[in-house]
């Protein structure tokens, strides 16, 4: 618990100013509060869908809306549910106070964890609303009808307004699926889904964290240093100007806490916060052992034991394929940088507004860390400007409830574009050695028999962003579910064997899209190809025999279904060939081609199972322009053919929506992301200095969503594991046409080491 | 010091401090127009573009003292009937948004290429929106919604 002493300089008072110094009781070395992951049961579901006092049908979304499109979804199934318009439902994102506990939104299981306890609450809800209707209009509850806002009948109606009164009490009921509307809807024969929020994101309204305004609050900076260190104090402040930032028009305050990274400064306006920042000229003292280059720290070559070790190959294998890939450091770079607002009422209550995918983990941790209860904290959903997996801590939340706190107005912290690349957590650099074995099989084709995958990469759920380093040490140990993801794959490798070596970094690791599963799976995708090459096979029909010629005792199902991956894959192969790349005028393929330039085209295939149940399959096709020195000046991608199936879909265009984004995030990996951290801490601090996908890199993309009747998936994260292969191996193949070996101008790695 | 301008057609007056207020600062925590986003304060990714005399600028970074006498007009600016503008039709129609963070710069760049350029190619389209940065990687459609505003501008209803 923290006891908080706010104490009055008298230079502070004279100058109109305010420095607040704090008490500390406890050390920093408690072990933060752990993220529940409660599942969604069916008397959860009944808080999130209801009537509200003035008749309309209310619902909250137990999971939070990043771009996910997940208030469309939820709402949409309410509405097919309860047989009313999906204008008729508001759909809400919640506070911490309006529903029982939910778990973070990641790992695209929103839908495949939500739609049956939300089905069976508003089967519930519109039953028990049909209930009362027919008492209040003595009528029988088989001829009435659940409207948008009333409940009718033969000759008489009444409005949800009336029937909301006193409070329905609902139970929670086991009813069947096949009981349910929602589980005979089709969305590919609806269209798309009414999107929530959207008039107000076209109009530019208050939507978003930063966009909260409360009177006479403040804004904050903390400065930090530029080692994300787990601890405060491990890079101590060296020097800074204070007279110089207490001498900016528009400063107010000195805030120290010994659980803020470095002195926070407070000011009246917005515009001032970034020239107190830079007035205050801070160094700090480079922490001694984290100033090495994390890429040189995961070398695959120079590790000799492994954290985690499954199968076994023979030692003395002549390998056909033995591959090298590294995958470099990536930000999240989501256009809103973090913000939170904070306020404290009279009763010493804290109402505090926040883009978070785990509202209830900051409740936990704010109010811990603030020694209130969790009564005391409510923490106010809003919708985020992106999060990929980089809001799931705690971070410029506790910032903004300790300076106000300790101001005892509202605050508001805004992170600065710096203050991302550099405190931020990253998706770890990976080093993969890949090799196989080709061997004729019975009817003597070539196929792999041996497999080894080593992997040296870094934490993504044991994150060192959140736990101290005790705590990382004890759970280095552990192994990584997330940074392993991916590595298990739905082909018949023959005999395998998988490594993974973690490595603590000096740079802040987590969750980013995917987690483990881009990088993974586009290191089996590459070996792949290069595997159908040696074996002389069409790539498409190679991947398609290791994964139709399997047979059932054989398959490790946590992988996935191997035959629906083979029908995304011919899906997409199909794809190709029906709609093939037509050039349209468009900045990427309208160059000034000089007529001694020399143009190469290739395409390239990759597929894979995100969290062995959703499937992709891509098809890329990539053109190479030489100048007459025989220099590469141009790689482009033309187009990608991309098959999806993550089962039922409640609304396929905005499973469509995420399909094209990970293709662009697929381009994104291979093609520009790299953050560089030569000396231990991001170099880049702008994203002018990091390389991200444009309009004019665009590529046409045709998309075809599987239509299935098995359960709900996941679409959030599933195409990338197939758009990173397909484009890598284009690029490939079109730079063998040419001669040429990958550019070092790509931020990915790729060398045969045989 | 002070300076006068316009926003969406009202006129301003800033005073003392306030006018060496970046714009974005200014119109989001002063005037409450939040449409223009902050995303990096250094004009590297367009969430924050407005119009400055119909001229698409990164509010970001210009300050309210050069702005004597301009026209400034936000996203909130363009539908001052209620009715949608054009684009904001497009980008409804097509579902554009997925965060929808950078949507607001990305709707403003658009209509003042359509102001000067009626009929854009698709090259033209790329050139004027390369400056504006989408994460969650819209692009496809906010190229196909550009065509689709110009088609709805010319009187199009298809």
């Amino acid at each position: 618990m923290t006891a908080l002493s706010p104490s009055l300089s008298r230079r502070a008072w004279l100058t109109g100013a305010l420095t607040v110094s704090v008490a500390f009781s406890t050390g920093c070395s408690l072990p933060p509060p752990i993220p529940k992951r409660p599942q969604p049961t069916d008397d959860d579901a009944l808080g999130w869908i209801g009537v509200s006092a003035q008749g309309r049908l209310r619902l909250y979304s137990p999971r939070m809306e990043m771009g996910q499109n997940i208030l469309s979804a939820l709402r949409e199934l309410a509405s097919i549910e309860l047989g009313v318009p999906a204008q008729a439902i508001d759909v809400r994102l919640p506070s911490t106070q309006d529903i029982s506990r939910v778990k973070a939104t990641v790992g695209s299981d929103s839908v495949g964890e939500l739609w049956l306890p939300l089905a069976r609450a508003c089967y519930t809800l519109r039953q028990a609303l049909l209930d009362r209707a027919a008492q209040r209009l003595n009528q029988s509850a088989s001829g009435l009808t659940l409207l948008g806002d009333e409940v009718t009948g033969n000759s008489a109606s009444i409005s949800l307004a009336e029937l909301a009164t006193p409070t329905l009490v609902l139970q929670a009921r086991d009813v069947p699926p096949g009981q349910l509307r929602v589980f005979a809807a089709n969305a590919d024969k609806r269209p798309p889904a009414p999107m929530a929020q959207l008039d107000g994101l076209l109009r530019g309204q208050p939507l978003f964290t930063a966009d909260i305004r409360l009177p006479n609050m403040l804004y904050a900076v903390v400065l930090r240093s530029p080692w994300a260190d787990a601890a405060p104090g491990d890079s101590p402040l060296k020097s800074w100007n204070e007279a110089a930032v207490r001498a900016v028009p528009g400063f107010h305050a000195v805030v120290r806490h010994p659980r803020l990274a470095g002195p926070a400064l407070v000011a009246t306006r917005m515009g001032a916060v970034q020239r107190l920042h830079d007035a205050a000229q801070a160094q700090w003292q480079a922490p001694p052992l984290a100033v090495a280059d994390p890429q040189r720290l995961i070398d695959v070559d120079a590790q000799t034991s492994f954290t985690k070790t499954t199968g076994l190959v023979p030692t003395d294998i002549a390998w056909t394929i033995d591959l090298r890939l590294d995958v470099p450091l990536a930000s999240h770079a989501f256009i809103e940088p973090r913000c939170a607002v904070a306020r404290f009422d009279a009763a010493g209550s804290l109402q505090l507004w926040c883009g978070s995918q785990d509202t209830f983990y900051v409740r936990d941790t704010v109010a811990r860390e603030l020694g209130l209860s969790h009564q005391q904290v409510q923490i106010h959903a809003m919708r985020m400007g992106g999060a990929f997996g980089g809001k799931t801590i705690v971070t410029v939340e506790r910032e903004a409830a300790l300076i106000a706190q300790a101001m005892g107005r509202a605050v508001k912290v805004q992170w600065s574009r710096a203050d991302e690349f550099q405190a931020g957590f990253h998706r770890p650099p990976s080093s993969h050695r890949l090799r196989l074995k080709l061997a004729a099989d019975a009817a003597n084709e070539l196929r792999i028999s041996h497999w080894q995958h080593t992997l040296s990469t870094s934490h993504v759920l044991f994150t060192n962003a959140v736990l101290p380093p005790w705590l990382q040490q004890l759970t280095s140990v552990l192994g990584d579910d997330g940074a392993a993801r991916g590595q298990l794959s739905a082909y018949d490798l023959g005999q395998q064997q998988r490594q993974l070596k973690l490595i603590r970094l000096p740079v802040l690791t987590g969750p980013w899209r995917g987690l483990g599963a881009g990088p993974n799976n586009l290191s089996i995708e590459l070996a792949m190809d290069a595997a159908a090459r040696a074996a002389n096979q069409d790539p498409v029909a190679f991947r398609l025999a290791h994964l139709r010629q399997r047979s059932e005792s054989g398959i490790d199902w946590k992988a996935g279904d191997p035959q629906r991956l083979a029908r995304c894959l011919e899906a997409a192969a199909r794809l190709e060939t029906k709609t093939p790349f037509k050039p349209a005028e468009t900045a990427q393929t309208a160059t000034n081609s000089g007529a001694t330039n020399q143009r190469f085209q290739a395409t390239g295939v990759g597929c894979g199972v995100y969290k062995g149940k959703s499937y992709a399959a891509a098809v890329a096709q990539v053109a190479l322009e030489l100048n007459a020195k025989g220099q590469l000046i141009a790689l482009r991608v033309l187009k990608i053919w991309c098959a999806h199936d993550c089962g039922r879909m409640l609304d396929a265009d905005s499973v469509r929506a995420q399909v094209e984004g990970n293709l662009i995030w697929s381009m994104g990996m291979v093609l520009f992301e790299q953050l560089n951290a030569p000396a231990g801490t991001p170099a880049q601090t702008s994203l002018a200095d990091y390389p991200l996908p444009r309009m004019a890199d665009t590529p046409q993309m045709d998309i075809e969503l599987i239509a299935s009747s098995q359960a709900p998936t996941g679409a959030g994260e599933t195409a990338i594991v197939a758009g990173a292969g397909a484009i890598c191996n284009a690029v490939f193949r079109a730079l063998l046409k040419a001669g040429l070996s990958l550019p070092t101008a790509m931020p990915i790695r790729l060398r045969a080491v045989t | 010091m002070s300076v006068q301008f316009q926003v969406n057609g009202q006129a301003v007056l800033v005073t003392g401090a306030m006018a060496d207020e970046p714009l974005l600062w200014y119109l989001r925590e002063q005037l409450g127009l939040v449409g223009a986003k902050f995303g990096c304060g250094q004009a590297a990714c367009g969430a924050c573009t407005v119009h400055v005399n119909d001229q698409a600028t990164p509010a970001c970074v210009i300050n309210c003292s050069t702005l004597a006498g301009a026209q400034v007009k936000t996203i909130e600016g363009l539908s001052p009937t209620g009715a949608l503008h054009p684009v904001q039709q497009a980008w409804q129609e097509l579902r554009v948004p997925q965060c929808g963070y950078c949507q607001a710069g990305q709707i403003m760049s658009a209509v003042a290429l359509l102001q000067r350029n009626p009929s854009p190619s698709a090259a033209q389209i790329d050139e004027a929106m390369n400056g504006n940065l989408c994460r969650c990687g819209t692009y496809d459609r906010i190229r196909q919604a550009v065509q689709r505003a110009a088609r709805l501008m010319a009187g199009g209803a298809s």
